[in-house]
């Protein structure tokens, strides 16, 4: 009797501390109660994924993504705070450079395994060796290094060299790998521990040796044809619904590879796939046709808000080759002008059908709350450009039309873009006929993404002080809420995303005071002043228009009524949904058949 | 016919030569090359890109990479793509076959079809089936057929909207069916294939009918063909053992470069059907200019091209008496 009495203690102490990550219910509109379990999701992919091992994968959507659990952190998205995910509690240092987690007992690898500190602790001895690695750059910060240690079986701390307001988003992003798999292969480290590790999981590799963290494990994959993913049983002892009931409710997901946009709608339309994302106005159309003709039973979710996204211009400052266009090009009152030929709402209308946003700095328009005030200050405005091109001595036009300038030289670039994107190249179009109006000749240039990076960004021995090229259209996506106003490598003079500078060397004292601006934002914890600083970095990148931003584009969800769970009205929106499965948290999504 | 064989076979090589190498060329002329979109990459350091180029080769000069692959591909090995870091055979092989089904079902629907209308247009000329089908024939070469592909796809939602029938769509095999025997699935595949191969079909029965049509209609007229008819011969004999086996032989002539052109022409249909061949991944690799899948699988090409033309020589000396190698 006592032993029973023993034992049911022991039980009732386990059951006290088990802690596991219980998703709320604020997060779905579906109540716990009308939950059916089971069934495939099907999804279609563009293209093929390129091995299983996640040091490794490059293309998105990659294997290793879709099949992990996420980090020690989450965001809770009605609060914008990081809150415990993997880690059960995490405590921060005063000087908030140090962050001490404990991990929730009960997490474990889709081969049964517990995951431990140890697991934490050899990733991020690979990530911050391997230089190749998503995560390397993380791994440092002003040259010294992020540090971290193992209290515990179950407690960690890692310590940053410096406090920034990323650092938890930094945390966020490291997702485990199994120490019984990649720090065995790591071993000393080092370069032969990197070429180890990075040699595990090969495309060749059988699906069935693969260990993860995930809701999904991978099931088989045929290359060119189809992915199937099932259910990791092991991810549910520590992912409960709101009822306690263990999560994902899916038995797999099911991706099929078809590479033309045109067959992902057919296959959307004949009701063959769950989810599809229309990237424009006339495939929303032909769904809602549908819908409407009561052919497809699908929910639609339109104009669901500006996509974290965003195109721009900008004119080369790096030309020393022709002295009349560096100059021209480095003079921000050219580029006032030139931004106010650009016609957004012509754009908008003509190129998006009238889905998308108008976006004029760094901060997508999807951050609206963090747009700084009269941002529109050189909006579409033909007389003020005029003007201002006159000013810059451009007073005199040739017989056909284009401005000269008392030297003879004729007001003439050439826009280049990616043949690829038809987007950007009909925006090119409409700015080219706006200019031409104003006496400035825009030729247009289409070459495929590959060459015009090498044009842009020359690697091969190329010339970063002269570059081959007058003017670009190029876009950016991605980027955190914790501090959208941008990233360094936007800011950097040469940078790897500075467009108009690629030399080292700054060239006007915007650049430089833009840089020190977004630093000092980085270490600002107080999100009003951190907000304040931004306004100062939009005001300096009105005045110059170093990158002319174009537009954002408006974001759209549909999906086969057979999927239910989707995020409550106040969260279903781009910043929150999903970049592969939309305004859904797939652990909580249900089939209804 | 073995000294024959020889000779066509030592006129491959320097054919092969070129076009590989004019490949190679044009391929490497444009700007940039793989490693270019990683170089965009903030977490690829220039001292990794240098040394990633060193791996790749692609420090080389182009001839030192020509010539390295050339050796390479002559012991057995096609190369490594950059992008799937995998042998370019492993890749290769199993779109090829993919590919080979649509051509496959094709070719049989082509020649089985293509043959029939133009023998029919041939006996009964002018005759009004025979310009409908002339009409129709006009359809089919002049509509491209990723654009007919895509007509049939929206056909196909049509159907299924209408009526609920689980028709494919577009893929090579049902999401649904797993673990199904051998011939579930083969018969799941042939069905998939069934509408781009139809699609694939649909140019070649137009001009081959319009072919044979024309050649039956010239030998229709020979003196042998009435010679034959006064002799009291049945019509099907003079039609068939007479006329056809002349009128077929520039059509066997020109079997030998279906084999290769097939391959590549299954080409806009496969990436609108969603068909995992051969065109998708040469789209692929072109675009991320992965080097060796490109030139590897253009040297197969010509190397099916030149054993098409062997078998097309060797089909017309069985097929015509009059043409003997020696």
């Amino acid at each position: 009797m006592k032993k029973v009495l023993m034992f049911a203690a022991a039980l009732t102490l386990g059951a006290a501390s088990a802690t596991p990550f219980v998703h709320p219910a604020d997060r779905t509109v579906s109540k716990p109660s009308d939950v059916k379990t089971g069934g495939t999701l099907r999804m279609n992919v563009a293209g093929d994924f390129d091995t299983y091992n996640p040091l490794v994968a490059q293309g998105r959507p990659n294997i290793p993504e879709l099949t992990d659990a996420g980090g020690l952190l989450g965001v809770d998205p009605y609060t914008y705070e990081y809150i415990p995910y993997m880690a059960q509690s995490f405590t921060q240092s005063k000087d908030n450079r140090t962050f001490t987690f404990t991990l929730r007992p009960e997490l474990k690898w889709s081969d049964g395994q517990a995951i431990t500190a140890d697991d934490y602790i050899s990733t991020m001895k690979i990530y911050s060796t391997d230089e190749e690695a998503n995560l390397f750059s993380y791994f440092t910060d002003g040259g010294k290094p992020v540090t971290f240690k193992k209290l515990g079986n179950l407690q960690l701390s890692i310590t940053f060299p410096r406090a920034t307001v990323q650092n938890l988003e930094t945390i966020s992003y490291i997702t485990p790998l199994p120490d019984h798999i990649f720090g065995k292969a790591f071993g000393a480290g080092g370069a032969a521990g990197v070429k180890a590790v990075r040699a595990l999981w090969g495309p060749e590799t059988d699906p069935s040796k693969l260990v993860v963290s995930g809701d999904f494990k991978v099931a088989s994959y045929k290359r060119g044809e189809r992915l199937s993913l099932v259910k990791n049983p092991y991810y549910g002892q520590w992912n409960k619904d709101s009822a306690g009931r263990p999560v994902p409710y899916m038995d797999g997901i099911q991706y099929s590879v078809v590479k033309d946009l045109n067959a992902q709608l057919a296959q959307f339309l004949a009701g063959n796939v769950d989810l599809f994302a229309p990237s424009n106005r006339d495939q929303l159309a032909q769904i809602v046709a549908a819908k409407n003709g009561g052919k497809l039973n699908v929910d639609v979710l339109a104009n669901a808000g500006p996509q974290g996204s965003v195109d721009y211009m900008y004119f080369n400052f790096n030309k020393s080759s022709d002295p009349f266009k560096q100059t021209l090009f480095r003079n921000p009152k050219f580029r006032q002008a030139m931004s106010e030929l650009i016609n957004k709402p012509q754009m908008i209308d003509q190129v998006l059908g009238g889905l998308g946003v108008a976006a004029w700095t760094s901060v997508y328009p999807l951050y609206s709350e963090w747009v700084a005030p009269n941002v529109d200050k050189y909006k579409y405005n033909v007389a003020d450009a005029n003007k201002k091109l006159d000013e810059l001595g451009f007073k005199k036009r040739g017989a056909d039309g284009i401005r000269v300038d008392s030297k003879g030289n004729r007001l003439s670039f050439t826009l280049l873009t990616n043949s690829e994107n038809n987007r950007r190249q009909q925006m090119a179009q409409i700015f080219s006929d706006e200019a031409k109006k104003a006496g400035v000749e825009v030729k247009t240039n289409f070459i495929p993404f590959n060459q015009a990076l090498e044009v842009i960004y020359p690697t091969n021995g190329g010339s970063t002080t002269d570059r081959k090229f007058d003017a670009a259209i190029t876009g950016l996506n991605g980027g955190g809420f914790i501090n959208p106003v941008g990233v360094a490598s936007i800011f950097e003079c040469g940078g790897d995303l500075n467009g108009y500078n690629q030399s080292k060397q700054c060239i006007a004292p915007w650049e430089t005071q833009q840089l020190n601006l977004f630093y000092k934002s980085t270490a600002e914890f107080d999100q009003a002043k951190r907000k304040a600083i931004s306004n100062q970095i939009q005001q300096l990148q009105v005045e110059n228009q170093g990158l002319i931003y174009l537009l954002s584009q408006n974001a759209h969800y549909v999906w086969d009524t057979r999927v239910q769970g989707e995020s409550p009205k106040k969260i279903a929106t781009p910043l929150w949904a999903s970049l592969y499965f939309g305004v859904r948290d797939l652990d909580l999504t249900w089939l209804s058949k | 016919m073995l000294p024959f064989l020889f000779r066509r076979l030592l006129q491959f090589i320097p054919t092969f030569l070129i076009s590989t190498l004019v490949l190679f060329f044009v391929v490497q002329a444009a700007p940039g090359d793989f490693l270019t979109q990683l170089s965009q990459n903030p977490r690829v350091t220039p001292e990794k890109l240098a040394q990633l180029k060193i791996n790749y080769s692609l420090d080389q000069s182009e001839w030192v990479q020509y010539i390295r692959w050339l050796t390479n591909l002559l012991k057995g090995n096609l190369g490594i793509s950059f992008a799937a870091n995998q042998p370019v055979w492993d890749l290769v092989a199993p779109r090829l076959w993919n590919s080979l089904i649509l051509v496959i079902i094709s070719t049989v629907l082509t020649y089985a079809i293509g043959l029939l209308i133009g023998i029919y247009g041939a006996l009964r000329p002018y005759s009004v089936p025979d310009r409908i089908i002339s009409v129709l024939a006009y359809f089919g070469l002049g509509i491209p057929s990723f654009f007919f592909g895509l007509l049939v796809i929206y056909g196909l939602v049509v159907l299924k909207q209408n009526t609920g029938w689980d028709v494919p769509i577009t893929g090579k095999s049902s999401g649904a069916l797993q673990n199904a025997g051998f011939f579930r699935n083969g018969w799941d595949v042939f069905l998939h294939a069934l509408a781009p191969s139809i699609v694939l079909a649909l140019r070649s029965i137009s001009s081959e009918s319009r072919f044979i049509r024309g050649q039956m209609l010239e030998v229709m007229g020979q003196d042998y063909i009435r010679t034959a008819r006064a002799k009291g011969l049945n019509d099907s004999i003079v039609t068939y053992k007479h006329a056809f086996r002349n009128a077929s032989l520039p059509l066997v002539a020109t079997l030998g470069s279906l084999l290769p052109f097939l391959i590549g022409g299954a080409g806009f249909v496969e990436v609108v059907f969603a068909w995992p061949g051969l065109t998708p991944l040469l789209l692929d690799s072109l675009g991320n200019q992965d080097l060796y899948v490109i030139v590897s699988t253009a040297a197969l090409t010509s190397l099916l091209y030149i054993i098409g033309n062997i078998l097309a020589d060797i089909l017309l000396a069985a097929v015509d008496p009059r043409i003997r190698y020696s």
